[in-house]
């Protein structure tokens, strides 16, 4: 008997959830020290009026459900009512918490007892499933406007249209733009997570110059070794590096650039590495989103879809360190004009 | 829920038939702005009052700081009493 005694408030002491017990006048009579870290309380409860501690100027106005958990015990006293609801601390800080609530009568006079409550903090997985949602909802709008970028690609071919690859591109940005509004409006994604805050940029802008700078030397050195190797490789006539690759270009680039990033590295990647679990999430989300971008390009035939693909892949390193899109954008904008100017692109 | 009521000078006699719940507490938190003005404490029979969720003890609470505790509840049913009892509202209303 003494060891069933003992056995109970240990019981209670070590579980994880939050116990919380109120006698038939409303006083707490038990609250653990789970439930005081839970509701953020100060550990002098006991003894107290329900509508003394939650019911005070701070948060008494915000907890609706949870008190209507304590009210439904009331009213329906031979069941458990259970719920999830969001409750605000003192503090303002919103936690998701799982509750139970159930009465307490005396099994052999039916004599009310009290409420009894069980607490249980589900903030990480409401929170983990949010992301997940939200990245199925970006990663099924990407996957549907591609889909149908598809689709008009078929019926350009079978109309037998010839539409300029330059007038696809913008296709493209304006699928991008259509999914960027539903992520605004469908998703609690922040500018943090989607890589569009720029931080540290000093390093972020540095790191992305001489990146550029290395691959331009790459791609001048192949160009050298094409020309001795296969001189009818590049158009005739044309300088090595020619500037001439008009206004249009120069500018449009810009845009395009930032928003082929937002769309292989805001959505794709992103949706991608909170869909995955585990070590390699990140190398999963770098392989898929440049197959996905590579696919995108299918207009610009198999060689731009294979260049599109190593560029993301070999870019998605630095946006996994760096988490924002800008630095990437100018290394895509930099490559992109010098591989223009140097006549690897038309 | 219907709200039947009379003003007897400075004191706002209210008798509630029905639910007082998240859907007829907006509806009943309406009733007193366009009646309160003037009113120094209120009376609310409550014989006819089936049902009060969290919604309406906020109602309540937010009326009995407005008339600063001058809010006394007549004749309420056993349920909503042991509503009142369980979440310590006795000890902030009058209750006859």
């Amino acid at each position: 008997m003494e060891c069933k005694t003992e056995l109970i408030p240990r019981i209670l002491r070590d579980i994880d959830d939050g116990v919380l017990a109120l006698d038939k006048t409303g006083h707490i009579i038990y609250i653990n020290h789970q439930c005081q870290e839970l509701l953020d309380l100060s550990g002098e409860e006991v003894g107290k009026t329900y509508a003394e501690v939650f019911y005070d100027d701070h948060c008494g106005n915000k907890n609706e459900d949870f008190h209507q958990l304590i009210i439904n015990a009331i009213y329906k006293k031979d069941q458990t009512h259970c719920s999830s609801i969001i409750f605000t601390d003192s503090n303002n800080k919103q936690k998701h918490l799982s509750i139970k609530s159930s009465f307490l009568k005396n099994e052999e006079t039916n004599e009310s007892l009290g409420i009894v409550v069980v607490i249980s903090d589900i903030t990480k997985e409401e929170v983990l499933k949010k992301k997940r949602n939200d990245a199925v909802i970006v990663f099924s709008c990407v996957a549907a406007c591609l889909c149908l970028y598809l689709l008009l690609l078929a019926m350009l071919e079978f109309l037998k249209i010839n539409v300029p690859t330059k007038m696809l591109t913008q296709v493209i940005n304006a699928m991008v733009f259509v999914i960027g509004v539903i992520i605004y409006r469908k998703t609690d994604f922040s500018f943090d997570e989607l890589g569009l805050k720029l931080v540290k940029p000093k390093h972020t802008f540095g790191s992305a110059i001489i990146v550029s700078l290395g691959i331009v030397a790459l791609l001048v050195l192949a160009k050298l070794i094409i020309l001795q190797v296969s001189p009818g490789f590049f158009a005739e006539n044309t300088p090595f590096w020619n500037w001439d690759i008009g206004l249009y270009s120069w500018v449009s680039y810009i845009f395009t650039c930032i928003i082929q990033e937002f769309l292989a590295r805001s959505m794709i990647y992103t949706s991608i590495r909170k869909m995955f679990d585990g070590k390699k999430s990140a190398v999963a989300a770098i392989v898929l989103s440049s197959l996905l971008f590579g696919a995108v390009h299918i207009a610009h035939g198999f060689m731009y879809m294979i260049a599109s693909i190593i560029l993301l892949g070999s870019l998605g390193g630095l946006y996994e360190k760096q988490r924002n899109i800008w630095g990437v954008a100018i290394i895509h904008y930099i490559l992109g004009q010098a591989a223009c100017c140097l006549g690897f692109l038309m | 829920m219907k709200i039947n009521f009379n003003k007897n000078e400075d004191i706002l006699n209210i008798c509630i038939d029905g639910r007082l719940d998240t859907i007829t507490a907006p509806e009943f938190e309406e009733f007193l702005k366009s009646n309160l003005s003037g009113v120094t404490s209120v009376v609310i029979d409550c014989e006819k009052l089936g049902y009060i969720s969290s919604a309406g003890l906020r109602v309540l609470l937010s009326l009995n700081k407005k008339i600063c505790g001058n809010l006394t509840l007549l004749n309420p049913q056993e349920l909503v009493m042991e509503v009142l009892e369980i979440t310590g509202f006795v000890n902030i209303l009058k209750i006859k």
